[in-house]
């Protein structure tokens, strides 16, 4: 397998789509742990992962996204860690095979940071060296620390990482536009962004779980002012809409993979899925690729 | 003794400093009414402005919030003792399967920055709590917030459940969250939507008759 540093430089990459909102169109339900279904029901996430790999992706995400001290205590679950992680890297493992890499999901503890929240930097810290030392031994091909809203936290994952880990990291955080354009719920534009997370020690940065394809390629655009930093855009298919008591995303994957399209323009570098993406819309940015 | 000095110290997000100047506040024999309308509402006002304007962020907001709090502390025994009501009371919450709460921690806090009186039932709230919280507290109105476009049906539910008991009018709702749009909360039944947590609580002073 290529390396994905070695990868990046000569063509962009496929990641995969949605995890979560896959498992809640699987039976998850609203407030259960999606982590803890890799112990409970590890065939559901190995369907949805083998999906993504049969939509030719060039990586697939453990579904490791809130599997961090602070989140699964919010479960009681955080006794079951090494277990939750162990056995969601396997999932991943035996759906990619030889086919695709796989990559860890580092998302947020969902704290805030003292002063503006309760929790120490020390303890968030320590939080990402559970989870990144737990991720190393259990063996993935890189990382992606995403979802982030507080600059300073995806700063303490990437360090927890590098504590561990040798292999390499994105780094990605959710920004929405308001007047004064694109901003991190914390205030942080994307060229603020884009440079700390470099100094930080990520290989590659870049914005997940935003509106959509043309918002990211907007970021993505503003990130390339501050950085030749490889670039990357996991956007959500739309903002939800309700239909019938159902939450509808409105991009269908030849819309998403159109507004993808842009992103690519924008000179990206790994391209994926967040909330409300399916194998079809990672199979529809697969064929404009090229790729199958 | 200035007030004005203790608002800057809540507008720029001066713990201590909100802390000291209210003690001397109190000290001077300013009334505790006037010392929280003053100053303490006051600055949160203008924190809220500057907020909706995006002259500032959520740091910001939430240090200035702290500050207001602890003018709060030592304000609140006296405020009672005094018999001095506040604006109005409000339930608020994370719906049901909903575990995201630092929204709801911001509109709480600006609630009660604007003089409102805040039950907070924290997070994973089922409807049943909304109501029962309402009921018991006899507020006036419910905020509910959620993240997840998975969980902001729930909201639904309160709303019907309080029509349930002939407390739809009597209680208002509110409803606010990343994925929440004015839209929604039409479609769901609820009095009003909040784009942020300034204008929850524009809503709320309209919903007590203050604006």
């Amino acid at each position: 397998m290529t390396e994905l540093l070695e990868l990046v430089e000569l063509r962009p990459i496929l990641g995969d789509g949605a995890m979560g909102t896959m498992l809640l169109a699987r039976g998850l339900q609203m407030g259960d742990c999606p982590e803890a279904w890799n112990l409970d029901h590890p065939d559901v996430v190995k369907g949805i992962h083998d999906d993504y790999v049969a939509a030719s992706c060039d990586f697939i995400e453990t579904n490791t996204f809130g599997a961090n001290p602070i989140k699964l205590s919010r479960f009681a679950l955080e006794g079951k860690i090494e277990e939750i992680i162990a056995s969601a890297v396997d999932i991943a493992r035996r759906a990619a095979g030889e086919r695709c890499m796989v990559a860890a999901s580092i998302g947020p503890t969902g704290a805030l940071l003292q002063p503006y929240g309760d929790i120490s930097r020390e303890k968030v810290a320590d939080a990402f060296r559970v989870t990144a030392r737990l991720v190393e031994k259990a063996g993935v091909d890189f990382f992606i620390v995403e979802t982030m809203s507080d600059l300073e936290e995806a700063k303490l994952a990437i360090g927890a990482i590098k504590e561990y880990s040798r292999k390499p990291i994105v780094a990605t955080m959710a920004f929405s536009k308001g007047a004064k354009g694109y901003r991190s719920m914390m205030g942080a534009t994307p060229q603020q962004a884009a440079l700390a997370l470099v100094d930080a020690g990520a290989h590659l940065v870049g914005t997940n779980c935003c509106a959509g394809p043309l918002e990211a390629a907007e970021i993505l655009s503003e990130m390339r002012q501050t950085t030749d930093c490889p670039l990357v855009a996991q956007p959500n298919a739309g903002l939800p809409k309700l239909e019938g008591g159902n939450a509808i995303y409105p991009e269908t994957p030849e819309s998403f993979a159109a507004g993808m399209e842009k992103v690519l323009a924008e000179g990206a570098s790994i391209i994926g899925g967040c909330c409300g993406t399916t194998p079809e819309h990672i199979r529809e940015i697969a064929l404009l690729m090229g790729k199958c | 003794m200035d007030l004005n000095e203790l608002k800057q110290a809540v507008i720029a997000g001066d713990m201590a400093g909100a802390r000291n100047l209210t003690q001397k506040a109190i000290e001077a024999g300013i009334d505790p009414g006037t010392i929280l309308n003053e100053a303490l509402v006051a600055g949160m006002d203008v924190v809220g402005e500057l907020f909706k304007a995006n002259e500032i962020y959520v740091p910001e907001v939430l240090l200035s919030a702290k500050s207001m709090q602890q003018g709060m502390q030592l304000l609140k025994p006296l405020l009672v003792k005094g018999g001095i009501e506040p604006r109005g009371k409000v339930v608020v919450g994370t719906v049901r399967g909903d575990l995201h709460d630092i929204g709801k921690n911001l509109v709480a806090m600006m609630l009660e920055g604007a003089g409102f009186e805040i039950i907070d039932l924290g997070n994973d709230v089922a409807p049943e709590s909304f109501v029962e919280a309402a009921a018991q507290s006899e507020a006036s109105i419910i905020g509910m917030s959620a993240l997840l476009t998975t969980t902001m049906y729930v909201m639904k539910e309160t709303i019907d459940l309080l029509k349930a008991h002939g407390l739809d009018g009597k209680v208002k709702t509110m409803v606010g969250g990343a994925p929440v749009t004015q839209a929604f909360a039409d479609e769901i039944g609820a009095d009003g939507y909040g784009d942020d947590a300034a204008s929850a609580v524009d809503l709320a002073k309209r919903f007590v008759g203050l604006a």
